[in-house]
């Protein structure tokens, strides 16, 4: 406990109220033992707060009557049922406002769900843009495999075996036609990216032979 | 004041089993117990409540407000508030220290509410302390009867500093402890004891004899 500013004199008058603390009440004691000043304020304090306890019986406020204290009573219960009437109306608005909070979210939910399908379908889907890409005019659309060229079509710069005998000995190696050439017989140069799959040369239905077309179909 | 019917008075059965002698004895319900019932709606608990503090509540308020009909509003208010705010009564002191608080609390409130009143009084009217206290030094011829002391004391209390006031009323009306004023005002008990002794010093100064009679 801090040290009283104002002197040993409220202590004193605490020790006749017999309020001192246990802690502070034996050196306060042995304190107005050894000084007959402090012993004899001590007397006087304690003769105060006998006066004054005295005094305070004496002056006992108007009691009121029971009519008024059963209104009084009357009044904290109707009071009392107010203030819980006005909290469970506070929570019943809370509640409503939470479900109607939830429906506007579910609601805007949705709509964002079907707006965003819409969206989707409408074409802005990225799987759906090669599709609308293709020209409706490809010339190749309709054809699984390239048909065969014509003789002028193919342009022949090397050779071997029996081909190179005719290219060496005659005008044309195709006089006769192509016989089964293959990929590694034909080189389309300058006609597609060096990457592309070569076009596969080989034979038909009928034995002809057949070009089929690479993956890209565009230069 | 809220005007109230006052509730019908309690019925009284009559048990015509065997003597109450045998019967196991009830003890009362703790203060926390009835609170938090009286808190839930259980009009019994309030009234157990009502019936154990009323008159230490109006005590505490008459002293600092001097006029019974404040002193009844105050402590109407101070049990609304102790009740309604249940949840800030922890248990750490008595029930009885939590509203003596609240109550002088709202004392005090009303107290600044009616002064301000008296502050708006028209002039040349009386104001309504001129109708409940003594006008001037009573009649020495015919004494001081026990009416005329308690307005006396009345005025001597109004005389002092709020903070004074309540923590002297808290202890010579409210029946608290030194710690359990401190507690209550949040104070030390070192404040406690300057507080008390001063407002002892001031209101024998300004009634006299009176304290000695």
């Amino acid at each position: 406990m801090t040290p009283n500013p104002d002197g040993p004199l409220p202590w004193l008058a605490a020790r006749a109220d017999g309020e001192l603390p246990p802690a502070v009440a034996p050196n306060l004691d042995a304190w107005t033992a050894a000084n007959p000043d402090a012993a004899a304020a001590l007397r006087t304090q304690e003769s105060l707060a006998a006066s004054n306890r005295g005094f305070w019986r004496a002056v006992e406020p108007p009691a009121p009557s029971e009519a008024a204290w059963a209104s009084v009573r009357c009044s904290v219960g109707r009071r009392l049922d107010d203030l819980r009437l006005a909290e469970a109306e506070a929570v019943r608005r809370s509640r409503i406002a939470t479900a109607r909070l939830t429906r506007f979210a579910v609601a805007a939910s949705v709509a964002l769900a079907v707006g965003l399908g819409i969206w989707a379908g409408a074409g802005f889907s990225p799987n759906a843009v090669p599709a609308l890409r293709v020209p409706a005019s490809d010339p190749l659309a309709d054809f699984a495999v390239l048909p065969m060229a014509e003789r002028d079509d193919v342009a022949v710069y090397s050779a071997s075996g029996d081909a190179t005998d005719r290219v060496l000995g005659s005008a044309s190696p195709l006089w006769d036609g192509l016989i089964l050439a293959t990929s590694e017989d034909v080189r389309l140069d300058g006609f597609m990216p060096p990457t592309a799959p070569k076009p596969k040369m080989t034979s038909g239905p009928s034995d002809s032979p057949m070009i089929y077309a690479g993956r890209g179909r565009s230069p | 004041m809220i005007s109230c019917v006052p509730p019908p008075p309690a019925v009284a059965v009559a048990l015509t089993g065997p003597p109450a002698a045998v019967a196991p004895a009830v003890l009362a319900p703790d203060d926390a117990v009835l609170l938090e019932r009286a808190a839930a709606g259980d009009a019994t608990a309030l009234d157990e409540l009502f019936r154990r503090y009323r008159t230490v509540a109006y005590r505490v308020a008459y002293r600092l407000l001097g006029n019974e009909a404040d002193a009844l509003d105050a402590v109407q208010d101070g049990f609304v508030n102790a009740v309604s705010h249940v949840a800030r009564f922890r248990g750490q002191s008595s029930f009885r220290t939590w509203l003596l608080r609240i109550v002088s609390n709202a004392a005090l409130d009303l107290g600044r509410a009616r002064r301000r009143r008296l502050a708006r009084t028209a002039p040349g009217c009386p104001s309504p302390d001129e109708l409940t206290l003594p006008a001037g030094d009573p009649d020495p011829d015919a004494g001081l009867r026990r009416q005329d002391l308690r307005l006396l004391l009345d005025k001597a209390l109004a005389q002092l500093p709020l903070a004074m006031r309540q923590t002297f009323v808290l202890h010579a009306d409210g029946g608290l402890t030194y710690r359990e004023v401190a507690d209550a005002l949040g104070i030390s008990i070192g404040t406690v004891m300057s507080r008390l002794f001063y407002a002892r010093q001031r209101l024998r100064t300004i009634l006299g004899d009176q304290v000695d009679a």
